[in-house]
Order: structure tokens, then sequence, then C-alpha cells
């Protein structure tokens, strides 16, 4: 079956302004869009960009906008999309590096800023860990989904508040920061409240839920965004209820030293040194 | 103030306007009678159930429209300084506008007519 598809084609250094150029391919069943452009490619145009790596929807580099919906590119089959013409933008919210190759870095600027990581009060054992963080299934659950992220910015694409402001955190920020807020090992609510109850924090968000429709993972930003309201007001009310934070089972005994077997191989480059 | 609180305070002036304006519908429009007569004004001017609850109808009234528009004004203008100077011009509408509310809606109750 041939296929039309409109792509867009951009270079900063050398074109005015974008366009979008067609190209005619022989699709088969089963066949991605990542496929296809791999095949325009190799064989019409050798100058289309685009950022790919897993092809298996793990890693989340090819997501783009297919037929207005953000997608990735190597999730959606051609067949499926029922359509003889298949339309391929970059995601919107970024500025585009070429073609389809979007720059991501207000995506993870955002990402770090809420502190994507366990923050614990005890420092100590944070930084010498002598036993291991014990977590139930139920606390597990709690923000397994959530952490299904693949920060793909599929979600940040589809957002409308985020295609305004570029500095609102935006849904997959948002999300993570609930996904460590759920986290029973962790205990940084309050250090991270100071960024997610800003201006541009979850209170911006006007609950479109187009970042939950458009996710590729099957997350919802949408519900997390919610939620994270909720935890908020009720610790500004003063009524949230103290989080049981995950106990560390201590080991018996003290490994003083590496067990040969488990050692790993010297580092080939300088290690960095490690900071708090 | 937080953000936290003013969407809290936000959903629940939203809440409270249901009550209120639904009252106000059925007073004003649904009841019958003629509640736009002189004499009926006059008479729920001296009422002092009615200057009370205009005044907290118009204080929450305006506190969910302001805070309404801050969100929309938020979103045209993000830098630090326009956040402040969006911050201080709405709460001065407010206070204007709501200064303007009492007068008009307590000197009726203490006047004599």
């Amino acid at each position: 079956m041939l296929i039309r598809f409109k792509i867009f084609r951009y270079n900063p250094k050398n074109d005015q302004k974008p366009y979008f150029k067609e190209y005619v391919l022989e699709v088969y069943k089963g066949m991605t869009v990542l496929e296809a452009l791999n095949e325009i490619k190799a064989k019409l145009d050798s100058t289309l960009s685009w950022r790919q790596s897993c092809r298996m929807g793990v890693c989340g580099s090819c997501a783009m906008i297919i037929n207005g919906k953000p997608s990735l590119a190597c999730q959606t089959q051609i067949m499926e999309l029922e359509t003889d013409e298949v339309v391929i933008e970059p995601l919107k919210s970024f500025p585009v590096i070429k073609d389809l190759a979007c720059d991501l870095t207000n995506l993870f600027r955002h990402h770090t800023s809420i502190k994507p990581y366990i923050i614990r009060d005890d420092v100590e054992e944070t930084i010498n860990p002598d036993g291991e963080y014990i977590q139930s299934s139920e606390e597990l659950e709690n923000y397994l989904q959530f952490a299904y992220c693949i920060k793909c910015g599929a979600c940040v694409s589809a957002c409308p508040i985020s295609q305004s402001n570029e500095e609102f955190l935006g849904p997959q920020a948002l999300m993570s920061a609930l996904r460590y807020i759920y986290d029973s090992r962790d205990n940084g609510f309050t250090e991270r409240l100071a960024i997610l109850d800003s201006p541009n924090g979850c209170f911006r968000c006007h609950f479109a839920q187009s970042c939950s429709y458009v996710c590729p993972k099957g997350v919802d930003p949408a519900k997390a965004i919610q939620y994270l309201k909720r935890e908020i007001v009720l610790y500004s009310l003063g009524i949230k209820k103290k989080k049981k934070t995950a106990y560390i089972e201590k080991s018996k005994e003290k490994v003083s030293e590496i067990p040969e077997k488990y050692k790993y191989p010297e580092f080939t480059i300088s290690r960095p040194e490690r900071r708090l | 103030m937080r953000d936290g609180r003013l969407w809290f305070l936000h959903m629940l002036s939203g809440l409270f306007l249901i009550v209120l304006l639904g009252g106000h519908m059925y007073y004003m429009h649904l009841s019958g009678g003629e509640p736009l007569s002189v004499e009926n004004t006059f008479k729920r001017a001296k009422d002092i159930f009615f200057p009370i609850s205009y005044t907290i109808f118009v204080g929450i009234a305006l506190f969910h429209g302001l805070y309404g528009l801050r969100g929309i004004l938020y979103e045209r203008f993000h830098t630090p300084f326009s956040y402040k100077l969006i911050n201080i011009t709405l709460t001065i509408i407010g206070v204007l506008f709501f200064v303007y509310a009492l007068i008009t809606t307590w000197i009726p109750y203490f006047k004599e007519f």
C-alpha cells in the first residue's frame, strides 16, 4: 500500500522558515512510523533528521507529532492510523534543532528542578547506607504507575499551558515530583514544596488532561497533578497526615569490605568525587 | 501567600458562590413579587441580613474573579517582576471595589430616609 508522508523540514542554519516535504512510500502491515522514516532516509532523502534509539518504546527518543497527536514513532503502526497521508511534525513546546529533532533541555531542566531522587532526613544513612529500605508491595503500588514515565516529552508537547508558558513545570516534572512524594522511602516533600507551590508549579494546571491522553506509556500525569494539588493543599492547611517512611533493615553483619567476587572492575576514566 | 492556599480559597469561594448565587436567583428572580420595587429595595437595605450577605457575596465574588484573572495574566506574563506587578495591581483593584461595595451596601443601612 502506498502512503504519502508529509514531513516537517526545518534547518535553522539554512532555512528561512519551516516547510513540509512529501515522500511516497510502500508500507506493509506492522510497519511503524519509525521504520518508515528509516526507509525514507535510506532510499529517498538522506538529509532527514530525527532522534531515535531503542526502537521499542523504552527510551522515549522518537516522540514526535504524528497526524496531530504526540506519539512515539516506534510504537505507531502506519496501518493503524487508517489514513493514506501521514503528517509528521516535531514536538511542540520545544525548539527545533533540525527537522523532527527538538531540543529537550527545558524538559530536563524542569525535571531536575523537582529533585527527582530519594531525599532522606537521615543524611548519614544516605551517604553511607548500611541496610536496605523496606517497602511493601502496597507502598510500591502507590507510585508505580508514575514511575513508568520515559521522559519522551509527549505530555509537555500536548499541554496547552506548557505551550504558552515555558516556565511552567509541565506534566512530566509534576508527575515525577508526585512519584517521589508517594515513595515511602522519601522525606523530601517540604524540600520540593518551594518549586511545586510556586507561580509556575502545579496550580497553573487547568486539568485539560491532554497529557494523559497522549502518554505512550499509559501514565496519567493529569491525575498525578490533582493528587499533588491535594497533597499541597492539605499540607498548607496543616491537616496532611504524617507520612510513614520506610524503615531500614540493618545488615546483621556489617560488611566492612566488599567480597572479591562482588567487586567491580577499576574505572577506565577518573571517577568524580562523591558529592552530597 | 503560597499558591496552594490561594487555589484552595478559589475552590471554596466557587462553592460559596454557587450557594449565594442560588439564593440570589431564588430571591430576585424566582420567588415572585416585586423585589426591584423601591419599597422592597429600602426594606432590604434596612434588614441587617442583607448588608451582611451582600458584603460576604461581594468579597467572595471579587476574590474568585480576580484570582481567575490572575491565573490568566500569569500565563501571559511570566517573569517574577510581572507576577509581583499583577499581584499588587489586582490586590489594589480588589480592595477598591470592596470598599466601594461596602459604601453602597452599608450607607443605606445607617442612613435615615
